[in-house]
């Protein structure tokens, strides 16, 4: 039943935190992987845009991907026109929720329903397909999940945290293909003059505008809305007036209405 | 008249023997071409008499029973076959088969005793009946012997009634898969065993390479397996040797290697495993499971999580006295679980991506490995430089545990100025991993990337404290083309004592303390004695644990095992504590990283455990 909608499926290569090496990108993995859940591997259309050797794409290969057609564009040209014109006539378009490798601007989803005109789902989790109809789990933060419906055609980028039990098998990547398409070009400008420069491991820090000491910070945070009262330290009295205390501030807070 | 009967049915049983043992033949003949030489039948007396011997020889009563059971049963058969079989009817042979069947009526009456309450590692079934019918036939032919000089009738039926029945037992044994077919198969895998060096008086411990260029994932059908690992299959007795000795079955996990070996002869032979009558998996009813040599074997015949339970610790192979090699067999259905339907268990696949991103198992930078060594001043081997001793460190470098033994390795070699250096950032896996689990394609990958590293360099020997390091260069990475003289940090640390250039100080330890054999470097490699010189050298007196030396019990950390995490219902390092604490130790020493982390992780009162290098290093003088 399900088998007859024409999905795509698109992938790019990452490179690994650590050592720097071509790897699978989490979200675009777990994208296939959605993809098997509505249709056979072998009927997915697996596309990656760019200029990528077979030994970049092998780590989806070994997924289960049986072929992979690769959109030439030149390295510094954008892929959204090559993928537009390829995409034409698709059902559903999975991508990942941005790509781990490249500019990782995380617009391609956007800009392809938009090109499409087609709605876009993000944070995919899962999706059921009922005819032409999607039944869609999104991710939301906090342990939060919300269920969508949505009609085809439609774009869903997927989240990284979608289910992913498939395994890398070196038979499979062995015998996946890959082809390459010329993709087309045109549509504005290539990527805008991107600097480069090394990722550092850990995010930076935002700096504090004013330079206190921990403790004078805490007394501020605390003080009453105007900033002006600082903080009350409660040493007296009984348990009961303590909570009277604290109970006081959450309630002037609006913290707790009762 | 009666000896005329006794060469028509000599004769007739001759027949069926042979056509059971054609009809078992075509069913080894599913499995995958293997060359092997004819010639190697003639090897067989000497294999028997001789590589055999120290197996059987653990159990003498059993080999006693057996030396009465099969002697007599072999010389009865050729007195028949020469005396009845070419008529003969001299009456001499007579007597001599006279006395081969008394032999034999003994060798019954010790199989009938030991049956009379069995062991629980024993099967049952179709076994329990043997005594009965080696008695028959062994009767069978007293009384022909006694009665046919005789010509007399009456008792001559009975001894034909009596002989039928044994002669049926082996005749149709073979042909219908019964317990007799061991007595063939067995000779013949003696003769065609897939590991030849094993008669060489090597130890034979490597696996063997896949041509992964060739298409070759290992097995996923019975007939995937090499014709000469059907036959050997079939040679097993069910003994339960090997179950006795495999710690992932004490531990509870779905895994006993005597009823894998039976599974595999229910897949090659296309039956199911209803007629097992010995102990099942843990946890798995016998019954359901069922295959044929064409068929897959997951899930028809075994669950997967059987094959992932096994810590490829060998001490099956170790106990088997029909040389079954059940760890190749394993790891061979690993291959192509890991290789082509991408399905390991537990942290498994994740421990492989990583060793196929960055080349180390815990995913880890590799300029990070030797940070243990910075304040060591460790040499660096670079090209142009000469070492004596390359020390490789292994995974463990990356382990906070095992640094501390690292660094009294190193303690200790700069005592005994040893000229030594490491690999530093060029430092990648070893494979060993990799290959347990199943992934040759990344073992081999590792190992051609260290086997070019080591290429450029200049070195005599390599020492790493990692038994697994040890075993896989060793002996695994000659098959791709590189040899090196490879040893074992207990080995050189031995040597370093004989030589006399190690200064003690202080007391020897006081604590009762025991040893733990890794079986990558014990049963693996043979490596017994030296840790054992060092402690000695220490002043230690070693309180052996019941399972020790070559028949040690695994700590659970080999094979991926810690990796694949299959559930039982309790863990193989609690096990063993269990058995050091039961000789009252105090000290567990250890000569391998992953014993140490795995023994460690132990709760609960437990001895403290010790890695060789680290008691070394406590009593160096200056
Ligand atoms: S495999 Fe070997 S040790 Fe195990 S039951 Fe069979 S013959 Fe005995
Ligand atoms: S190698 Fe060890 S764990 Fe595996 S089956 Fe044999 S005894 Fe059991």
């Amino acid at each position: 039943m399900t088998t007859t909608l024409r999905i795509a499926v698109l992938v790019s290569t990452a490179r690994h935190p650590v050592s720097g090496q071509p790897v699978r990108s989490s979200s675009d993995a777990a994208a296939f992987e959605l993809g098997c859940g509505l249709a056979p591997a072998g009927r997915l259309t697996v596309l990656s845009a760019g200029m990528t050797g077979k030994e970049n794409l092998e780590e989806y290969l070994g997924l289960g991907v049986e072929a992979i057609e690769v959109l030439t564009v030149a390295a510094t040209a954008d892929v959204l026109p090559a993928l537009l014109a390829r995409l034409k006539g698709f059902d559903l378009v999975l991508c990942g929720m941005r790509s781990d490798g490249q500019s990782a601007s995380g617009m391609l989803p956007y800009l392809l329903a938009e090109g499409l005109g087609v709605p876009l789902v993000g944070d995919v989790l899962e999706a059921k397909a009922d005819h032409r109809t999607l039944t869609v789990r999104q991710f939301l933060p906090k342990g939060m999940r919300r269920r969508l419906e949505v009609s085809l055609p439609a774009v869903l980028a997927v989240h990284p945290r979608a289910p992913q039990t498939r395994q890398y098998a070196y038979a499979r990547a062995r015998a996946g293909r890959v082809t390459y398409v010329a993709g087309a070009i045109g549509g504005g400008p290539a990527a805008p003059a991107w600097q480069f420069e090394l990722a550092t491991r850990r995010p930076r820090p935002l700096k504090a505008k004013v330079v206190q000491s921990g403790h004078s910070r805490m007394m501020g945070a605390i003080g009453g809305d105007a900033g002006a009262r600082g903080g009350q330290v409660v040493k007296q009295g009984s348990a009961e007036q303590k909570a009277q205390v604290l109970l006081d501030y959450l309630r002037e807070h609006r913290l707790i209405d009762f | 008249m009666f000896a005329n009967i006794l060469t028509i049915s000599f004769w007739a049983s001759m027949a069926l023997m042979l056509l059971g043992l054609a009809q078992r033949a075509r069913l080894w003949s599913n499995g995958r071409a293997q060359p092997v030489a004819l010639a190697k039948l003639f090897a067989i007396p000497k294999r028997y008499f001789v590589d055999l011997h120290h197996v059987v020889a653990r159990e003498p009563f059993i080999a006693r029973t057996h030396v009465a059971v099969a002697g007599g049963a072999i010389l009865a058969m050729l007195v028949i076959g020469i005396n009845y079989g070419l008529a003969l009817y001299s009456p001499v042979l007579d007597r001599v088969l006279l006395g081969a069947s008394c032999l034999m009526l003994a060798g019954a009456a010790m199989v009938a005793w030991r049956r009379l309450a069995p062991p629980a590692r024993l099967s049952r079934g179709p076994w329990m009946r043997l005594p009965f019918t080696l008695a028959a036939f062994a009767l069978g032919a007293a009384l022909a012997a006694w009665y046919a000089p005789q010509g007399a009738q009456a008792p001559a039926l009975l001894a034909i009634v009596l002989l039928a029945l044994g002669a049926a037992e082996l005749a149709l044994g073979i042909g219908m898969g019964g317990p007799m077919k061991h007595a063939v198969a067995g000779l013949l895998n003696l003769a065609f065993h897939p590991r030849q060096q094993r008669f060489e008086g090597k130890r034979s411990t490597d696996l063997r390479p896949l041509n992964l260029e060739g298409g070759d994932f290992g097995v996923a059908k019975p007939a995937d397996f090499a014709w000469n690992r059907l036959l050997q299959f079939d040679a097993c007795v069910q003994c339960g040797k090997c179950e006795a000795a495999c710690p992932a079955l004490a531990a509870g996990q779905p895994l006993n290697p005597k009823k894998l070996i039976q599974d595999m002869v229910v897949g090659l032979s296309g039956k199911t495993d209803a007629g097992y009558a010995g102990t099942p998996y843990p946890g798995k009813p016998v019954g359901k499971h069922g295959g044929a040599p064409q068929q897959p074997i997951f899930p028809g015949l075994l669950d997967a999580d059987t094959v992932w339970s096994c810590t490829t610790c060998r001490a099956c192979v170790q106990e088997c006295p029909m040389l079954i090699e059940h760890v190749d067999a394993v790891v061979d259905m690993r291959r192509s679980l890991t290789l082509v339907d991408g399905a390991v268990p537990g942290k498994g696949a994740q421990a492989l991506d990583n060793l196929r991103h960055t080349q180390t198992v815990g995913g880890f930078p590799r300029a990070v490995r030797y940070h243990w060594a910075v304040d060591l001043d460790v040499p660096v081997l670079g090209p142009g430089d000469r070492t004596d001793y390359l020390l490789i460190a292994g995974e463990g470098a990356f382990d906070m545990r095992y640094q501390r033994a690292l660094r009294a390795l190193v303690k200790v070699l700069k005592h005994a100025k040893v000229d030594f250096a490491v690999l530093g950032e060029a430092e990648i896996d070893s494979g060993d991993l990799a290959r347990r689990l199943g992934d040759e394609a990344g073992f081999q990958q590792l190992a051609r990337a260290n086997i070019a590293t080591l290429g450029k360099l200049h070195f005599k020997h390599i020492v790493t404290p990692d038994p697994h390091v040890f075993h896989c260069m060793k002996n695994e990475y000659p098959a791709l083309g590189g040899r090196y003289d490879v040893v074992h940090h207990s080995g050189l640390i031995a040597k370093l004592f004989r030589e006399g250039r190690m200064r003690l100080k202080g007391e020897a330890l006081e604590a009762p303390l025991t040893y733990h054999d890794p079986c990558y470097l014990g049963r693996y490699n043979g490596e017994l004695d030296a840790p054992r010189d060092v402690l000695a050298a220490l002043g230690i007196a070693v309180r052996e644990m019941e399972r020790s030396r070559e028949r040690g019990r695994c700590c659970g950390g080999g094979g991926g095992a810690p990796f694949t995490d299959i559930p039982g219902t309790t863990r193989i390092p609690d096990i063993r504590i269990v058995d050091a604490r039961t000789i009252g130790a105090e000290v567990v020493a250890v000569a391998c990283p992953n014993c140490t982390a795995m023994l460690e992780g132990v709760v609960g009162p437990r001895p403290e455990v010790m890695e060789l290098a680290e008691l070394v290093a406590q009593r160096l003088g200056d």
